[in-house]
């Protein structure tokens, strides 16, 4: 029943087989290699994998804020139907400031020291409201939204500077500086991972309700499967800059098929106590020389001649299963 | 049994503000370790953890209370303690990247441990940290090499390996895989617990992650706000736990398969935050976020009590029964 309505909704954002390197003092550096997936209204995705997988990378190019020395070799960011690459610099501008927006691993460096947080809450209103709002109409919709992420005495709050807050007390904050300017879309790049546990269960809670009752959309990049887990409906398995396993987040939880997908679950310690894995040997390769063919292909243990050589397509395997492998039938 | 190297009593640190306040960052912490042990040592940021390990290899000396290593108090003697006791206790950092120096190669920063605990000649002590290296995995080639050209994990090996050199019965683990992928963390524990059975190390893991101490920690201990507030074999800790801070440490963390879900206690959501320990609540110092308080948590500290052999749980709740 969920499948036919996730069809139904429509595309908020669509990224194509996008490839982006780094100029490294003329060295080319190919860090993301034919990235694909779709974000739909209401539905909560994925992207998760290892540290220098290009997550962040993938983020920065949705908002087009990639660094001077980055090229963008192929593909396309499509948000709402517009490549931001060829936005003009003021439709690009506003697709910021009201469209999509990101929240941050870490809320200190977030947020600027020497502000109240009322100061910096309303000069961020102040770009995405309509010109004639007043200050106190601003400032309601600030202390609005600080209740809307169950920060209580708001008041207290915008008069407080980020030092005198908690860190999941600034968290909130930013969370509520994202929705509060209307965007419809959510880039949580890794939001709970400068938390304690039980701040980043409070957290996600947060995002997930926030997200059902306002029906918007998040991008959830996270290097931990469990809170991809449980806090996304589609995810997509990263690594090396290119997406090797998409599907509804059950279904790859339950039913993992690439290689590196199984390996990486095997090796994340379980509750139920069954030991450690021996992790999976060899190293993330070299983005100045990437593997021709499959990026994990050097550490996979069924990897064949063909893996070496040529790229596996990110292929269906079953419905709403997709796998960049050869043989991800065959093997597990 | 084997045989008890540490025991740990009523052990107390406080560190004085200016304004004549009192951060009460270990506040009457009762420990003990057996030789070949693992003591998994869990709490929020905040909670003790690195005091304690600060205090065990004398960084900071105890404000209170004993520490009873293989016979000796070395409580409040800070680093004053004789050369073995020194070596005996050793410690990893959880940032590899920051507790080698990146100016030195690795070889050297093996070397320092050797020169201070043995009289080898400088021959003998290259030839040593070389074996060091291939103990715990690594090819004696490293020796020669920058630790920012090594990846994060083989940092922290190299750290594992220098604290071996001293040839420790306990080694603290403060952290030490919380800064690595999970898919390097599972080659570091693996090559940990191995380097435990043949060399018969004690343990002190502290972490914050409780499913990886599901899978290293012999025994459990959670600390909040300085305080013990429940301890128990791994095994007892994850089927049944008491303490109502307990049961929401394990209700929120996040988790891979159905299986798991089950082990987790029915959904306690996680509310408010760990207070400032310079204004520790009254009382229980978890009152103020459990949902079981009574008027007694708010006035009356509640003491260690023992459930069944081996778990102990610190709240009023299991004090009457």
């Amino acid at each position: 029943m969920e499948k036919v309505d996730i069809a139904r909704k429509d595309t908020i954002l669509e990224v194509k087989d996008l490839s982006v390197s780094f100029d490294v003092y003329g060295r080319i550096s190919h860090v993301l290699d034919g990235i694909i997936f779709k974000v739909r209204k209401g539905e909560r995705v994925g992207l998760v994998g290892e540290s220098g997988c290009g997550k962040t990378t993938t983020l920065k190019a949705v908002l087009n804020v990639l660094p001077k020395n980055a090229i963008i070799d192929r593909g396309e960011v499509l948000f709402e139907g517009q490549n931001v690459f060829r936005m003009k610099d003021d439709h690009l501008a506003a697709m910021r400031r009201t469209g999509a927006g990101m929240i941050f691993q870490d809320p200190s460096s977030a947020l600027n020291p020497v502000f109240s947080i009322e100061k910096q809450f309303i000069t961020a209103l102040k770009y995405a409201k309509p010109k004639n709002t007043s200050t106190k109409e601003l400032y309601d919709i600030a202390v609005e939204a600080l209740n809307n992420v169950m920060l209580p005495d708001a008041d207290r709050i915008m008069k407080s500077f980020p030092f005198q807050l908690s860190g999941g007390m600034k968290q909130r904050v930013c969370i509520a500086m994202t929705i509060a300017a209307g965007r419809q879309l959510l880039l949580a790049d890794e939001p709970g991972t400068s938390l304690d546990v039980t701040i980043q269960d409070q957290i996600l809670r947060l995002i997930n309700k926030l997200v059902l009752d306002n029906h918007l959309s998040v991008i959830m990049v996270a290097h931990s499967l469990g809170v991809i887990r449980e806090s996304t409906s589609y995810v997509n398995i990263m690594y090396a800059g290119t997406v090797v396993e998409s599907g509804e987040t059950a279904d790859v939880f339950h039913n993992p098929k690439h290689p590196y997908t199984v390996a990486l679950m095997s090796c994340v310690p379980k509750l139920t106590g069954k030991g450690i894995a021996k992790g999976i040997p060899g190293r993330v390769p070299n983005y100045m020389v990437p593997p021709k063919g499959c990026r994990f292909s050097p550490r996979c243990p069924y990897a064949k001649e063909i893996c070496k050589t040529e790229k596996p397509p990110h292929a269906e395997i079953c419905p709403g299963h997709w796998v960049s492998c050869y043989f991800a039938n065959e093997v597990i | 049994m084997a045989e008890k190297i540490l025991y740990i009593k009523n052990l107390k640190k406080y560190f004085p503000l200016k304004n004549n306040q009192v951060v009460k960052a270990v506040d009457g912490v009762d420990l003990e370790l057996h030789e070949g042990e693992t003591l998994g040592l869990v709490g929020e940021s905040g909670s003790g953890k690195s005091t304690i390990a600060y205090v065990l290899v004398g960084m900071y000396e105890a404000t209170d209370g004993d520490i009873i290593y293989k016979g000796d108090n070395i409580a409040k003697t800070g680093l004053n303690r004789t050369l073995k006791q020194r070596g005996e206790i050793q410690i990893v950092f959880q940032d590899p990247g920051s507790s080698l120096n990146s100016k030195r190669i690795v070889e050297k920063s093996l070397m320092v441990p050797l020169s201070i605990h043995t009289k080898m000649s400088k021959a003998d002590m290259k030839k040593r940290s070389r074996d060091l290296l291939e103990e715990v995995g690594l090819p004696a080639e490293f020796a020669d090499k920058y630790p920012r050209t090594l990846g994060g994990g083989e940092r922290q090996l190299i750290s594992v390996a220098r604290a071996l050199a001293t040839n420790p019965s306990l080694v603290i683990l403060d952290e030490p895989t919380s800064a690595l992928d999970v898919s390097v963390q599972a080659k570091v524990i693996s090559k940990l617990i191995d380097l435990q059975k043949e060399l018969q190390l004690a343990y002190l893991f502290i972490t914050h992650d409780l499913s990886l101490m599901r899978n290293v920690a012999d025994r459990v201990a959670i600390l909040y706000l300085g305080r013990l507030c429940e301890q128990a074999p791994a095994a007892d800790f994850f089927q049944k736990p008491l303490h109502p801070y307990t049961q929401m440490l394990l209700s929120s963390i996040p988790v891979l398969t159905a299986e798991e879900e089950k082990m987790k206690p029915a959904k306690v959501l996680s509310i408010g935050e760990i207070p400032s320990p310079v204004n520790v609540p009254p009382g229980c110092a978890f009152h103020l976020r459990c949902r079981y308080k009574k008027p007694i948590c708010m006035k009356e500290r509640p003491a260690m009590k023992g459930v069944s052999p081996g778990h102990f749980v610190c709240c009023h709740l299991f004090n009457d029964n």
